[in-house]
């Protein structure tokens, strides 16, 4: 089966090496044909990302493939060759179609479950099939990944973001208030972790930013940044009135946020929600908060425990898409080995047979009561039309199919009789019995 | 015809129960979709099945609890389309269905009543009782949004916040429609409880009798009157008012069913 894919990626090379064999958008038009050259009546495709650089090559004989890659390396990239063959990987047949199924899913990115890499692998396909380079083989191996990759796109859950703390912070605060327009968030202190999570908040759209900070310049100063309010730190409590989420991270040996005052507050609130986030160390609110009524205090052991249980559903989802990879890549597989000769040979004269005797039967039905002379007369005419029509058909393609774009016409003559996979796998199958039957013999 | 469409109704609310309980618990399935499809078909059928019985007798299907109680099944599932659309509320599924799915059964095993007694065909008991079995199907809806908040509220504050937690609707969008729920059947409601009245002096000579349904039917009004006020005037928010939801649905479902299994007053016909 002639597919082979050489290549390297974020696993086999250091940046320094992917660097130098990276093709841009604008230069891959003049690497393909560079590629070509090295690579005479193939089938070629170039998949150039930051994560990794792939050559497809689909042809009748694979043996000299792999030098002419390399040709093409050192000559358009200008690389020593050395450097790059311990780098490169190689794969072929079956390995290959399993391959090219898991990076276009993005299970082989380095941030697994990636999409960006299936508008990638599409932009490739598209710049391939300008070239006019792409046949039967790589086209169809092309679509179907990429068709495989939308299905795990869509049917697991491997394209969800990974968790950190932060974005578990922004999503349980959108699990607790809905929409976050109309809320205000009060960030307390300078800590890294609150305001990375602040800003999360506010790339989801917060409606209004408070900062108070021991040092007022400090206070003000991030307050500018985030085009919101600074408080007092002195009269912060106060602000709890109307804040909905409140960020926490100083230096403060002890809590700064008491259970009196808290209940104080949400008295004045009238109860509505309260959602405090004490990424502090040692924690900046009394934990024995938590237990009044709708407020919800997570510190961040709790805000960790919620990553590790997102990671544990990715492990699933990323498993759900193995299965999908798996199942879609087997169905390839299927279609390319109906691509043999003989099977399609034999599916195309039962496939006639089947249609003469229709047809037989009808006309035998419509003449009535006729003699056998008559009768075998009509047989021998359809049988006679039936074989002279395939006879030159057939011949062409037993030849045919052992040029290089074999594979080609055997896929254009499935097509163009209609023929579907399961009628060609049973012509495959009665053969080989037949042959093992003949073997025992 | 009619037995038909009523159990094709119940077969698909079923399903659908089925279908939207398993997704609630296990993973990312698409099976929420044909679960909505089927509650949508089940919804077909259930108007069918009241739309035949109401030709066969000839009259509203609206005057015993036996027929009312589909009635108010349909309702539900009326109410759970609209705020599924209207605010994406998710995770009411297996409530809806399993109310529309218990009010076409009942209405099968249950005895039926025995046909019209007179005097009960005024044109003020049907929209006394149409008035009042919509307000009860809304307020079924708010109770088991109010239920889901409670839930959420719970794994909130436990911090449990697997598969479940994620799947249902954010806190304070439950609490706003559990609110805007009973702000809607409030009007219905009162009106309910006054052309009853007015129906009552029309048939028994006086405005208020002061029997059990009544009774608990004003006890349910006040509690919902409650909540309210505390909500809209005096600002509360949180688990306090979500109780009172669930202790005036209590008063509710006395004054639909209790009251009835007492058998006492003149609000008895069979």
């Amino acid at each position: 089966m002639p597919i082979l894919l050489v290549g390297l990626n974020h696993r086999s090379a250091p940046i320094q090496i992917r660097e130098q064999v990276a093709v841009s958008e604008s230069d891959l038009p003049s690497a393909l044909t560079a590629l070509s050259l090295h690579c005479p009546d193939a089938e070629i495709l170039l998949l150039s990302t930051c994560n990794r650089s792939e050559v497809y090559v689909a042809a009748a004989d694979l043996r000299s493939r792999r030098e002419g890659i390399l040709r093409f390396h050192a000559d358009f990239f200008r690389q020593d060759l050395n450097l790059l063959d311990r780098c490169l990987y190689q794969y072929e047949e079956e390995e290959a179609v399993n391959h090219l199924f898991r990076v276009t899913a993005g299970l082989d990115s380095m941030v697994v479950g990636e999409v960006q890499i299936l508008g990638q692998v599409r932009d490739a396909f598209q710049a391939a099939q300008a070239h006019r380079r792409l046949g039967t083989v790589l086209d169809h191996l092309f679509r179907s990944a990429l068709a495989a990759g939308k299905r795990v796109r869509t049917e697991t859950g491997i394209g969800d973001n990974a968790p950190s703390v932060s974005s578990s912070a922004v999503d349980l605060a959108r699990k607790i208030f809905g929409h976050l327009e109309n809320r205000t968030i009060l960030v307390i202190g300078a800590g890294k972790m609150s305001h990375l999570t602040a800003k999360h908040l506010i790339a989801t759209g917060i409606g209004k930013v408070i900062v108070t900070n021991r040092s007022a310049e400090k206070a003000e100063e991030l307050a500018r940044k985030y085009q919101g309010e600074a408080v007092e730190f002195s009269g912060f409590p106060g602000i709890l009135r109307k804040t909905d989420i409140v960020i926490t991270s100083t230096s403060a040996p002890a809590p700064i946020l008491t259970r009196d005052q808290i209940k104080q507050v949400m008295r004045e609130r009238k109860n509505s929600p309260l959602f405090l986030i004490d990424l502090a160390l040692p924690r900046d609110v009394d934990p024995t908060i938590h237990s009044l009524e709708n407020v919800f205090l997570y510190n961040i052991d709790d805000l960790q425990a919620v990553v590790d249980e997102s990671n544990k559903e990715r492990e699933q989802e990323i498993h759900k898409a193995i299965g999908i990879v798996d199942r879609e890549v087997e169905r390839f597989l299927r279609w390319f080995h109906s691509l043999e000769a003989v099977p399609i040979i034999k599916a195309l004269r039962s496939k006639a047979e089947k249609i003469r005797e229709e047809e037989l039967g009808k006309a035998l039905a419509r003449l009535g009561n006729v003699g056998d002379r008559e009768k075998k007369v009509v047989e021998a005419l359809s049988a006679g039309l039936v074989n002279k029509i395939l006879h030159h058909p057939l011949v062409q393609l037993r030849e045919q199919a052992l040029k290089p774009d074999g594979k080609e016409y055997l896929a254009f003559v499935q097509k163009l009789f209609g023929m579907d996979l399961s009628e060609i796998e049973s012509q495959a199958q009665s053969d080989g019995t037949r042959r093992a039957e003949s073997e025992e013999a | 015809m009619e037995g038909i469409s009523s159990i094709t109704a119940i077969i698909s609310y079923g399903l659908a129960f089925a279908l939207y309980t398993t997704e609630l618990f296990t993973g990312k399935g698409r099976s929420s979709l044909y679960a909505h499809a089927l509650t949508g078909i089940a919804a077909f059928f259930h108007t069918l099945f009241l739309i035949l019985w109401g030709l066969r007798i000839k009259a509203c299907p609206l005057i015993s609890h036996v027929e009312a109680i589909p009635f108010v099944g349909l309702v539900v599932i009326a109410t759970y389309f609209y705020v599924l659309v209207r605010y994406r509320m998710l995770g009411l599924g297996p409530h809806a269905t399993f109310l529309a799915f218990l009010s076409l059964f009942l209405s099968m095993v249950l005895p039926k009543a025995t046909p019209s007694v007179p005097g009960l065909a005024s044109h003020w008991l049907v929209f006394h009782i149409a008035v009042i079995f919509l307000s009860y199907g809304l307020l079924a809806v708010a109770f088991s949004t109010a239920t889901l908040y409670l839930v959420q509220e719970k794994l909130l504050k436990e911090k449990k916040l697997g598969g479940i937690f994620r799947k249902l609707p954010p806190l304070e969008e439950l609490d706003s429609v559990v609110y805007r729920l009973i702000l809607l059947s409030f009007p219905l409601l009162t009106l309910g409880l006054l052309t009853g009245a007015v129906w009552a002096r029309q048939e028994w000579g006086s405005f208020w009798t002061w029997d059990p349904k009544q009774t608990w039917s004003l006890a349910t009004w006040v509690l919902y009157t409650v909540y309210l006020h505390s909500r809209v005037v005096m600002g509360w928010r949180g688990r306090k008012t979500i109780f009172l939801v669930l202790i005036a649905f209590g008063a509710l479902l006395f004054s639909f069913l209790g009251v009835n299994l007492m058998k006492a007053g003149s609000h008895q016909f069979g």
